[in-house]
């Protein structure tokens, strides 16, 4: 087991394509903020290959001190490698936390990391309470219901963040950087490649109204009622969540969400979505956010900024004609 | 060829939830539990398996108690061979570690070459259990995977994951090795009459969790409450017909896009 006295916050960067990740420099935020509540000290980390433009990049953008773990097999995300490494580094200075972000990447390693040095384990955590023992905010259940949680005293903390969790800031000042040489290898899984999303012939992004599909719809005969609505918009299109994608419901270019595209139109109406935090991450930053759902506990209506408790398959038709009527008004 | 599939009981995820009277999670009574949804995936991708590898056996195995039962039968329905309940009654496995340390203790010697669980649960969602499970049996791991296939030399896997994005990562993993599935891997079947008769004639043992070593944590659930209705959420009411003509005027009011 490591210690956890430690007074040092570890921030860990993820990189890809020979770009620090943007969600890092939210989880340097937060682990700036984290620090200062506290009274600990936030350092930068960083897996690497060659790990000094990527070091240097994040010291500048974060303004955190950094420390690179280089190694042959850190050039990319490979789990048992970025496991050594950190592992080493955990054991060496005895951190009070490990700061990961909720990625796929931060996902994969964080709990085997804290297996790994029998540290607490607290994972995709949305803010954080000063207290004794401090307390980490996390939705559950679909966001029906939050927790506060803790980690156990006298072990070190591998606490991973949602992405969106905090503001990145502009840092006074670069960080310094220090190169260290870390000592992996990697006999077990082996990193083959990665696969670009195939093109899109959808861009979300350009859309100014989005009407989006949830499993709440019923089945894709009820499709036609989303296209409808969408099609009220001069610049409508219909978006989905995950669970409607993978029903084969609507294609994959559809999805909006953390694994499909993120997006920030002026209005979203989100129809039978229950409001997983995963799909909230990808249109929490739509201008006005509409939702329709049966069940009133729905997650989705604590990002909504309007809310109607209704069956769709009732009140789409009834929205439908008002606007239809407006539209014949103005002509 | 041994598979062991990892199936969690969840509560409906329409359930309107109450805070139990600890304070520190949800009000068990009168909720209607089911399969963990991702673990269908995980059991479907694990009979797909068996039907083409040769002595291929799964064994399906949950840790709760005697509630759970349901759910570990309902989802070996697709094709699981036998089932195990790990029962936590007298010292519950709250969290994470709790669980994959109980199923690390017993799968340790029982040379699985293949462990299968879903990405994570619907209800507490933390997708832990999988990746510590395979760091305490050291084994090699992969999460969120979205596609599997063997290598060509049938002694390891070529696994994609999801990234963010669309994005996925390729990798191979030589087995014995752990996956956690992400829903979409495959569409999972509907079960054969056979199977949930066979299913329903079985008997799934149970062993004591206290028979398996010390149950260890690796965080305090301090305190659950219900996150207050966004109080910048307006709920508009009245008759359909009311209620959208206030939905057009106060979206015209605020983004004019109508």
């Amino acid at each position: 087991m490591v210690g956890g006295s430690g007074g040092e916050i570890l921030v860990v960067a993820e990189h890809h394509a020979g770009q620090v990740k943007p969600v890092s420099l939210e989880l340097a935020a937060f682990g700036r903020a984290l620090a200062q509540a506290t009274g600990k000290t936030a350092t930068g980390v960083i897996l690497a290959y060659p790990a000094r433009p990527l070091a240097e990049s994040f010291a500048q953008a974060s303004g955190l001190p950094v420390l690179a773990l280089e190694n042959e097999n850190l050039s990319c995300y490979n789990a048992e490698a970025h496991l050594q490494a950190l592992a080493g580094l955990a054991r060496e200075r005895k951190p009070a936390l490990i700061l990961i972000a909720h990625t796929a990447t931060g996902w994969d390693f964080a709990p085997r990391l804290a297996a790994a040095l029998g540290a607490s384990c607290c994972t995709g955590i949305t803010g954080f309470k000063i207290g004794d023992p401090i307390r980490f905010l996390r939705g559950i259940c679909g966001g029906k219901i939050m927790t506060e949680v803790a980690p156990i005293a006298d072990t070190v903390a591998v606490v991973t963040m949602m992405p969106g969790a905090a503001k990145p800031k502009a840092p006074a000042g670069a960080g310094s950087v220090e190169i260290i040489h870390a000592e992996v290898n990697t006999a077990g899984t082996r990193t083959l490649g990665y696969q670009e999303a195939p093109p899109r012939s959808l861009d979300l992004a350009k859309a100014e109204v989005i009407v989006a599909a949830g499993r709440g719809i019923g089945g894709p005969e009820h499709l036609g009622l989303i296209r409808e609505l969408a099609a009220c918009f001069d610049r409508g299109a219909v978006g989905a969540s995950r669970p409607v994608c993978d029903a084969g419901w609507l294609p994959l270019e559809h999805q909006v969400g953390m694994t499909g595209q993120t997006v920030a139109p002026r209005l979203y109406l989100a129809c039978g979505i229950s409001g997983a935090i995963q799909h909230c991450m990808g249109m929490s930053r739509a201008e006005l956010i509409v939702a329709i759902n049966t069940d009133p506990g729905a997650a989705i209506f604590n990002v909504a900024h309007l809310g109607i408790v209704q069956d769709l398959h009732r009140f789409l038709p009834a929205l439908i004609a008002k606007l239809r009527e407006r539209k014949q008004k103005k002509l | 060829m041994k598979i062991l599939v990892c199936v969690k009981s969840v509560p409906d995820p329409t359930t309107t939830f109450l805070i139990n009277a600890a304070g520190a999670g949800y009000e068990e009574s009168g909720v209607v539990f089911g399969v963990n949804e991702y673990d269908w995936y995980a059991m479907e991708e694990a009979v797909r398996i068996k039907e083409r590898v040769k002595e291929t056996e799964i064994t399906a195995l949950i840790v709760g108690p005697l509630r759970a039962e349901a759910a570990l039968r309902k989802a070996m329905t697709l094709g699981a061979d036998r089932g195990l309940r790990i029962d936590d009654t007298d010292q519950p496995a709250s969290d994470a570690l709790a669980v994959a340390s109980l199923i690390a203790a017993w799968a340790g010697d029982r040379n699985f070459d293949l462990i299968l669980a879903g990405v994570m649960s619907q209800d507490l969602q933390r997708g832990q259990t999988g990746p510590m499970l395979a760091q305490l049996l050291g084994l090699p791991c992969a999460t969120m995977v979205v596609a599997v296939k063997w290598a060509e030399d049938r002694r390891s896997l070529i696994c994609e994951r999801e990234l963010e994005g669309g994005l996925r990562e390729r990798i191979a993993l030589p087995l014995p090795a752990l996956l956690t599935v992400q829903s979409g891997l495959n569409t999972p079947r509907y079960a054969s009459l056979t199977n949930v008769l066979r299913v329903k004639q079985l008997s799934i043992p149970s062993i004591p969790a206290s028979s398996l070593g010390p149950v260890k944590k690796c965080e305090d659930l301090l305190r659950a409450f219900l996150p207050e209705q966004s109080a910048a959420c307006e709920f508009l009411e009245g008759d359909l017909d009311r209620i959208a003509e206030k939905l057009v005027a106060k979206v015209r009011q605020r983004v004019p896009v109508w």
